[in-house]
């Protein structure tokens, strides 16, 4: 954490790199539209 | 499409899950219609905010009394105290009623505590998102919770909720979860608990995302008003505080 609150270059690659992490495996658009194929695939069952 | 969603606490920032998915799920032109239980005043106030979201917001309040009770007439059952914690006879009957009535589309129903009220849905298909495998977070605290009481709960709930979440696999016609390690717990379950014929419902992980409007790097916030910064601010002290929680314990 010392490091971190220190260290302006690697809290800055940290929080880059931890926002594009969460871009691309955790957005909610990215969930909603599993979802939706979901969704398609169980009424298509039906 | 016309979704019924339902669930057992009122979306809101805390219960960040059906708070998201409904938003995203009503940005990309689908219509929710959402029924939820709510424990207190509190937190039915905190569902107005879905109505911008929803075309209907139905809250159905569970006092603590009422979770009690259910949780005491669950005891000598074979139900787990954690399905029955949240279980409104009201709100099963008005699923019954909208399923009946309305052109819903498939019914999207959250976590084990509102598991039960699937039962209430018939000739719809019936999503059910479980969050987490809720056995193997009891196995977890079992093993590991450093509170005696939560250990005894845990112990007490888990055998029947290893049963019950397995029986869900063959009640509902698909799950999701929020990561692999609940998926392979949860089908393991199936796989213990359920004949080799019987049907199985497909479970996908579908994970948590963040609101990325909401929590921000540092260096945009300054394009933000005092309150998202005061949210982010709030987060970093929680994060500090959580770290220092084993060493504050010892001492």
């Amino acid at each position: 954490m010392n490091r971190v609150l220190n260290d302006e270059q690697l809290a800055r690659r940290l929080m880059q790199n931890g926002r594009r992490y969460v871009e691309t495996y955790h957005d909610w658009e990215t969930a909603a539209a599993t979802l939706e194929t979901i969704y398609e695939q169980v009424v298509r069952e039906q | 499409m016309h979704v019924l969603y339902v669930t057992p606490y009122v979306p809101s920032r805390i219960r960040t899950r059906p708070c998201n998915l409904i938003k995203a799920l009503a940005g990309r032109g689908h219509a929710i219609t959402l029924l939820t239980a709510s424990t207190s005043a509190e937190e039915q106030a905190l569902a107005r905010h879905l109505r911008s979201y929803c075309c209907r917001v139905e809250v159905f309040p569970v006092p603590k009394w009422r979770s009690l009770l259910n949780c005491a007439q669950a005891l000598p059952s074979t139900e787990p105290l954690q399905a029955m914690y949240c279980y409104s006879v009201a709100m099963e009957r008005r699923i019954a009623q909208i399923v009946q009535q309305e052109p819903i589309d498939v019914t999207h129903i959250e976590h084990l505590r509102a598991a039960r009220l699937g039962r209430a849905v018939q000739r719809v298909p019936k999503v059910y998102d479980s969050v987490d495998c809720i056995s193997l977070l009891f196995e977890r605290t079992w093993r590991n919770s450093a509170r005696l009481s939560s250990r005894l709960m845990a112990g007490l709930d888990l055998a029947r909720t290893r049963r019950y979440e397995a029986r869900l696999l063959g009640r509902y016609d698909y799950v999701v979860i929020t990561s692999n390690g609940d998926k392979h717990a949860l089908e393991s379950l199936g796989e213990r608990y359920l004949p080799p014929s019987s049907r199985k419902a497909p479970v996908t992980v579908v994970a948590n995302g963040v609101d990325l409007r909401y929590f921000f790097p540092r260096e945009d916030r300054r394009q933000c008003d005092g309150h998202m910064a005061l949210a982010a601010q709030d987060g970093r002290d929680l994060l500090v505080a959580r770290l220092m929680r084993p060493s504050s314990r010892r001492r």
